[in-house]
């Protein structure tokens, strides 16, 4: 996307119309930005004009739908959210399964950018039935939903910040302008450069061989693990700048996340803004109903909240055995650290008033690094090559 | 996809040598000079000055990268396009 020229055209064009005709008014940029959102997704992004439709239709609904869920939604919120997630749900499962199974009927419902606007859809839903987003507004709305810089593959906003940056957009001074231009060159030369070096080393290049020796996997795996988050982070970096350009903030994607000192920490700087959907939007709901129906068992509770909030995760990547086994892989990987850290609490209170020396905690810390990012880099073995592979292997 | 690990000659090694001497000699010679950089420019002028110079440094890596891409090693003869 951000190599066709007509991205930058139509990033220039905003940022020029924006400064020229001083759109300062919130629905006034909301409404531009969603004219140049269908419009992005028609010609760059590559949509049909029917997804598009959908695309528009369905943001409309979730305008309308929670306008007329907002009694229902006072005394079951949960029942409001659904009625007016289905619409969007049905499809993105629909699409997901179809492009699974290769059948045909469904598997146009596939499509870039889909996963994201689902994400963006339950949030929305989800903070309106929960008081945290009051008076959503059309042209908002659908802003927010077609943002064209982050729409293919995010960082995604939340409502309330997507709103709030509309009403105070960042100005593009000199020192900002500076500060745009590194960010776009630095995302470019991570894409172009840093993942292009480490692609013919890393897993992918062992998916297309078909070689799987146990060092090759191991090493590819680590290579992989450059791979991803140069492509990844380079693609949010674009973004992120790009987005300043039109005077919206996009928040942060990456916090380097290789720096993690254990898997809780790792989630926390890695796809920012997809692990806190994880955490506020699923496992912290699915955690509470658990808790409600069966509360003495706190310990199965948190197993079961980890593990479906990372199945979760593995099928929106994609719908296929092996991503399910990635999250499950990370699931597990979280129950552990979290019964250990519970243990690790005990621990530390009974030894309370040794010193610990300052030598040994920075080494402590070193091994934590390495061991986490050794956890990751394997785990992207189940992410890369498909079940029939690993399990051939 | 050309991949953009081509083969790595002895001269490339000289001059990523040669580019990491000199980054440590300017690193080196900014750290003795230190006080003298502090009273030239502010903290936050000196970030905006290093990143105008990794603006040029990565627009000159993303130059010769395409060219490693449009031009590999096996469509000519090294050193000569």
């Amino acid at each position: 996307m951000f190599e066709t020229p007509l991205f930058w055209a139509l990033l220039l064009l905003a940022a020029a119309f924006f400064r020229v005709a001083g759109v300062e008014r919130v629905r006034a940029r909301a409404a531009s930005l969603a004219t140049l959102g269908v419009v992005a997704l028609l010609s760059f992004v590559g949509l049909n004009p029917f997804l598009v439709l959908y695309l528009v239709a369905a943001s409309l609904w979730i305008f309308f739908g929670l306008k007329l869920t907002r009694r229902v939604g006072e005394s079951r919120p949960y029942l409001a959210s659904f009625l007016v997630f289905l619409p969007v749900l049905v499809p993105w499962v629909l699409g997901k399964q179809s492009a699974a199974g290769g059948w045909r009927p469904f598997d146009f419902l596939y499509f870039v950018g889909f996963s994201f606007f689902l994400i963006k859809a339950w949030t929305l839903i989800k903070d309106f039935h929960d008081r945290r987003v009051e008076r959503p507004d059309l042209f908002v709305v659908l802003a927010y939903f077609l943002f064209f810089p982050a729409y293919v593959a995010g960082p995604m906003h939340l409502y309330g910040e997507f709103e709030a940056t509309l009403r105070e957009p960042s100005r593009l001074d000199g020192e900002a302008a500076v500060d745009v231009l590194f960010r776009i060159l630095l995302g470019f030369v991570k894409i172009k450069l840093v993942a292009a070096l480490f692609t013919p080393l890393s897993l992918e290049a062992v998916k297309t061989s078909g070689a799987l020796t146990l060092r090759g996997l191991f090493a590819g795996s680590f290579a992989y693990s450059i791979v991803i988050w140069a492509n990844f982070s380079g693609y949010s970096d674009l973004a992120i700048a790009t987005s300043r350009v039109v005077g919206v903030r996009t928040p942060e994607n990456f916090n380097y996340p290789y720096a993690a000192a254990n898997i809780r920490d790792f989630w926390q700087r890695w796809h920012i803004t997809f692990s806190r959907v994880l955490t506020g939007y699923v496992f912290v709901p699915v955690s509470r109903k658990l808790n409600a129906a069966f509360g003495g068992r706190r310990r199965a509770v948190l197993i079961t909240s980890y593990l479906a909030t990372f199945l979760f995760c593995g099928y929106w990547h994609a719908p296929a055995l092996n991503f399910l086994l990635w999250g499950l892989y990370h699931g597990a990987g979280l129950v552990v650290y979290d019964l250990y850290r519970q243990g690790a609490t005990k621990r530390r209170l009974k030894r309370k008033g040794r010193p610990r020396l300052r030598y040994a905690e920075l080494l402590g810390r070193a091994a934590s690094v390495a061991l986490t990012f050794s956890f990751v880099s394997l785990g992207w073995v189940l992410f890369v090559l498909p079940a029939w592979m690993i399990f051939k292997r | 996809m050309t991949p953009l690990l081509q083969v790595i000659t002895s001269r490339d090694l000289q001059s990523l040598a040669l580019a990491a001497a000199l980054f440590l000699s300017l690193a080196a010679s900014a750290f003795v000079f230190r006080r003298r950089l502090r009273g030239l420019l502010n903290a936050r002028e000196w970030r905006v000055f290093f990143k105008l110079v990794a603006i040029v440094v990565m627009a000159l890596l993303l130059v010769f990268t395409s060219i490693a891409v449009e031009f590999p090693a096996e469509k000519f003869i090294y050193g000569r396009f």
